[in-house]
């Protein structure tokens, strides 16, 4: 259970005050203006989830990831691994369950204060609640491949973690013009605001989604073990 | 004077010239990518509803321009003070081998400097656009439009400053122009008589009343003291806390 130390090392730089803002903010100011008998049932969870998704997720994520890639290089926490005799795998591999947990918690986060607008406006959670689990395990998945992106970029620039940040505010921004377009399948920041939309989507967008995640482990778990070999 | 330009040259030596030149051209590129294929994707509609002049052409490239330059701030301020932090300049700052102020100085002008760039290829951009679009236009109307942008676009760069001395860490800050593009993208639902007041909004506000003399005026005015009023704050600040 070493990766919940992961937890700390984030602990006290006000991260985590930024990471509930970017939620919260969404995903209350879209519940209230959803709030009606216009939108109900599953279209009302897509109300709530679909800023949080199209803008704030990926920018979420990507500072979660910088900032922890970051502080390794900022507090001297590679030395230390070094010194003290442990692996880079390890560390690498604790950093990634931290993230899928975080992100999992953080999506839980978001799905109950989701479910929370949705029982208030008196949706009736029973008559779709398949729905909501396909759309929250595929999101979740999404998620995953946009933590294994972030990852993978900032191992790949080393101290430069900032580029990972910088291409998660900018994929966000272009998330906003691409989602609606034939072209969101080459863009994996735009696959958490379409996973919502599920319904339109066919079977071959879901197991190019699949293949995609499964690719980017493989990706992941190969460039760390160069790594540790290099090292 | 001299001292000045000195230290602004090694501000530009220890940032890298190549990295901020790069930085301007690729803002300058987006900005003009974006709003041509947003302008080609929207063709027939912008023929049809009469919107293919001068002023509705310069709204939509910046619309992208604040976008395009929301991000190109975040990584200006991000290079001119975290950059430091990084270096460990913040706290040698206290021994006083140069004064705070002429360092912020600098810092502020090369940042003028890059934003004069930035809007000088833009506005380059945008007068390619209205070639390639076929518009036929009054020079003089369309540097006016320009001009009101530079002007009301200082907020920009200026609020991503705000957010540096606010949460005083590089990274938290520059996640924070997502709140820029968020109050853009949330625009429409904030009443007008706030929105004229939330000086962020000042550039997307100015194209309402484009033909208005008086409250373009107003805007202008309200924008540039938004700027001088975080440039105080920046002289003021403590640095020494920053992470």
């Amino acid at each position: 259970m070493s990766f919940i130390e992961e937890f700390k090392k984030i602990k006290g730089s006000g991260a985590y005050i930024l990471l509930a803002v970017l939620l919260l903010l969404p995903i209350c100011i879209q519940g209230v203006l959803g709030l009606g008998p216009i939108v109900t049932d599953y279209k009302y969870y897509v109300t709530t989830f679909g800023l949080f998704c199209r803008l704030f997720l990926s920018v979420a994520i990507g500072l979660l990831i910088s900032l922890s890639f970051y502080n390794e290089y900022r507090r001297k926490g590679y030395l230390n691994v070094i010194l003290n005799g442990h692996s880079f795998a390890n560390l690498i591999i604790n950093k990634m369950l931290f993230f899928y947990t975080f992100i999992l918690v953080y999506l839980l986060t978001a799905l109950f204060i989701s479910l929370g607008f949705q029982l208030f406006d008196g949706s009736n959670i029973g008559l779709y609640y398949k729905e909501l689990l396909i759309s929250f395990s595929f999101l979740f998945i999404t998620s995953i491949l946009l933590i294994n992106i972030h990852m993978f970029l900032c191992m790949f620039f080393n101290q430069h973690t900032m580029i990972s940040l910088i291409i998660s505010v900018l994929c966000s921004f272009l998330n906003v013009f691409i989602v609606p377009t034939q072209l969101w399948i080459m863009f994996p920041w735009s696959y958490p605001t379409r996973i919502l939309y599920f319904a339109s989507l066919n079977t071959l967008d879901f197991v190019t989604i699949l293949l995609i995640t499964i690719c980017s482990f493989a990706l992941i778990l190969y460039y760390n073990s160069i790594n540790v070999r290099s090292t | 004077m001299s001292s000045f330009i000195n230290i602004g040259k090694v501000e530009f030596q220890k940032i890298g010239s190549f990295k901020l030149i790069l930085l301007i051209i690729i803002s300058a590129l987006i900005t003009f990518g974006l709003s041509l294929s947003f302008i080609l994707y929207k063709k027939e509609y912008l023929l049809s509803e009469g919107l293919m002049e001068i002023q509705s052409i310069i709204s939509i490239s910046a619309y992208f321009a604040t976008f395009t330059l929301a991000i190109f701030s975040a990584i200006n301020w991000y290079y001119l003070i975290s950059f430091e932090n990084k270096n460990g300049t913040w706290s040698i700052l206290l021994t006083k081998p140069i004064s705070k102020f002429k360092l912020l100085m600098t810092k502020h002008t090369l940042h003028l400097v890059m934003y004069i760039a930035f809007n000088i290829l833009y506005t380059t951009a945008s007068f390619i656009l209205l070639i390639i679009m076929n518009i036929e236009f009054n020079i003089s109307e369309f540097l006016k439009l320009q001009f009101i942008f530079f002007l009301v676009a200082i907020t920009i760069p200026y609020s991503q400053l705000l957010f540096h001395l606010m949460v005083k860490n590089g990274l938290l800050a520059f996640s924070l122009t997502i709140i820029i593009l968020f109050f853009f993208l949330i625009k429409d639902i904030i009443p007008d008589i706030f929105a004229m007041f939330i000086p962020l909004l000042n550039v997307d506000n100015v194209w309402i009343d484009i033909k208005n003399t008086r409250i373009i005026t107003l805007y202008c005015i309200e924008s540039i003291l938004y700027g001088v009023i975080i440039f105080l704050i920046s002289i003021k600040n403590n640095y020494y806390t920053y992470e």
